[in-house]
């Protein structure tokens, strides 16, 4: 577990104390948890824009934070991509040049040039290709979350945290939408993290699963360990009540 | 006519009051100018007013543009509280008499403030000087580019900015791609209310620069003088006003109407 992602943090964000300590992520780990649980705003915290009180977040032997010996790598240092659920894509400019807005994020001309590389590779491992010079606001929401995630991953980053990836789509894509991130999630070397709240996607985007509740981890396991052997009403429902067949 | 329509009238006409009390005046002043508006235009007094108005409010708009920008993003992107007081203090140059402005600014920058003192023992200060003019043009004209500029960088989704940040990006890089692009429309409408405001600018002139011509006296301030000799002339000059206006206004209205989606 060489490049696992460890986290445990703690923090206070309005009324809620976000208190998790994380199974040890290496594969996809889907964070599920009713609204206000604390979902996003754990992304937030190890992102460092959410400030944290106490705890340690680390991938590998990489330590982004440490509250004990006051690490706190800053935010464009911690090389953590982030999609968040509009995909935060940049209006009105085309696909290029969005992924050339992060090849240009670059800190040195190697950089650029590496982040360059890749963002031509996974263009055409996530079939943009064809979209190149479309504005972003013109494309769908699958296609977008696409364009974010090349736009993420071009940068070499040391996990991916997805928010709600499918949440913005419409019932007709998401189906496919769910199908294609499920399969390009299993080949991802990088530790990733999804937030759903919806048990469909949850279901079909990793094998493992994390409840939040109320800022706590109340269980983690298998879809089946969950729906076997429910810790909360929550994941009860959660588990035993799908809208509809995941796949 | 049905019971309902006959009291929306009744609030229409009494609302159409206001309308026609506000339009009226400036209606009747273009129309009683009518030909006479070349001929004012020709008075002495009018080229070098408009040449220094121009100069002037062209000199104070790019400084409240240059310095404004980074400001109202800074208070735009911070959440601290004085970010927040500061802002609504920023805004006192709207409230405040331009009269008041003007002793401030003379208390302050004149022949006979501390600054003067310490720095031109000669006694040379900005007072009653084109720059004076800019001053005063700057000082009332800036809350209203910040105020447009700060809801300009406020509209734009924050998640933009963090992504951007874990890509890597600086806050320069973050500021000129995304912060000024998105924010354009907004930023050139404040930029022309604000410059409408520092054509207009009168009080605070007269008070830290004077009336004199070719120097201090600026279209506003050459109707003043007008007033007293050549009603005509006044007039003429009172209509390039207007006009400028108008098509500052209608500006705003287009850039506004555009960034809605």
């Amino acid at each position: 577990m060489t490049n696992g992602l460890s986290v445990q943090l703690r923090g206070q964000v309005g009324s809620l104390t976000v208190d998790v300590t994380l199974p040890p992520v290496t594969k996809t780990l889907v964070i599920i948890g009713p609204n206000g649980a604390g979902k996003s705003t754990l992304l937030s915290m190890m992102l460092g824009v959410k400030p944290v009180v106490s705890g340690r977040l680390s991938i590998g032997a990489q330590v982004l934070f440490d509250s004990a010996t006051g690490v706190s790598a800053p935010v464009e240092e911690r090389r953590l991509a982030w999609v968040p659920q509009d995909s935060g894509l940049i209006p009105q400019r085309t696909v290029q040049q969005n992924l050339e807005f992060a090849v240009r994020c670059g800190a040195t001309e190697a950089e650029r040039e590496e982040r360059r590389t890749r963002s031509v590779a996974l263009m055409q491992q996530l079939e943009l290709a064809r979209f190149v010079d479309r504005d972003v606001r013109t494309l769908s929401g699958g296609e977008r979350q696409r364009v974010a995630l090349a736009r993420a991953l071009c940068t070499g980053p040391r996990a991916l945290l997805m928010d709600e990836p499918l949440a913005a789509l419409d019932v007709s894509s998401r189906r496919e939408v769910r199908a294609f991130l499920a399969t390009w999630l299993e080949q991802l070397t990088i530790p990733t993290l999804v937030v759903s709240h919806d048990a469909d996607d949850a279901r079909v985007l990793g094998q493992h699963l994390a409840v939040l509740e109320a800022g706590r981890l109340t269980q983690h396991g298998t879809w089946s360990e969950l729906a076997a052997a429910p810790a909360s009403s929550f994941v009860r429902e959660f588990t035993g009540a799908p809208s509809i067949a995941a796949r | 006519m049905t019971k309902w329509r006959r009291q929306h009238l009744v609030l229409a006409g009494i609302g159409g009051l206001l309308a026609l009390y506000l339009f009226a005046p400036l209606v009747v002043l273009v129309a009683s100018t009518g030909e006479g508006f070349f001929h004012g235009l020709a008075h002495p007094l009018v080229w070098p007013a408009l040449k220094l108005s121009l100069s002037t409010t062209l000199t104070s708009l790019a400084v409240v543009v240059t310095l404004g920008t980074p400001l109202a993003w800074v208070l735009a992107r911070s959440s601290s509280r004085g970010a927040r007081v500061l802002e609504s203090l920023l805004q006192l140059p709207v409230v405040v008499p331009p009269a008041v402005a003007g002793v401030a600014l003379l208390l302050t920058f004149g022949r006979r403030s501390l600054l003067s003192a310490a720095f031109s023992p000669d006694g040379w200060s900005p007072s009653f000087t084109s720059l004076a003019v800019v001053m005063a043009e700057t000082f009332v004209s800036a809350p209203f580019f910040l105020q447009a500029a700060i809801s300009a960088f406020r509209r734009i989704d924050g998640n933009l900015v963090t992504v951007a940040r874990t890509l890597g990006a600086s806050p320069l890089r973050i500021f000129f791609s995304i912060g000024l692009p998105l924010a354009a429309p907004g930023l050139l409408a404040g930029g022309a209310t604000s410059w409408a405001r520092a054509l207009g600018e009168f009080g605070a002139t007269l008070m830290f620069a004077g009336n004199l011509e070719g120097r201090t006296q600026t279209l506003p301030l050459a109707i003043y003088t007008a007033l007293e000799t050549d009603l005509k002339v006044a007039q003429s000059i009172s209509v390039v006003l207007i006009v400028a206006a108008l098509a500052l206004l209608l500006l705003v209205r287009l850039v506004t109407k555009e960034r809605s989606p």
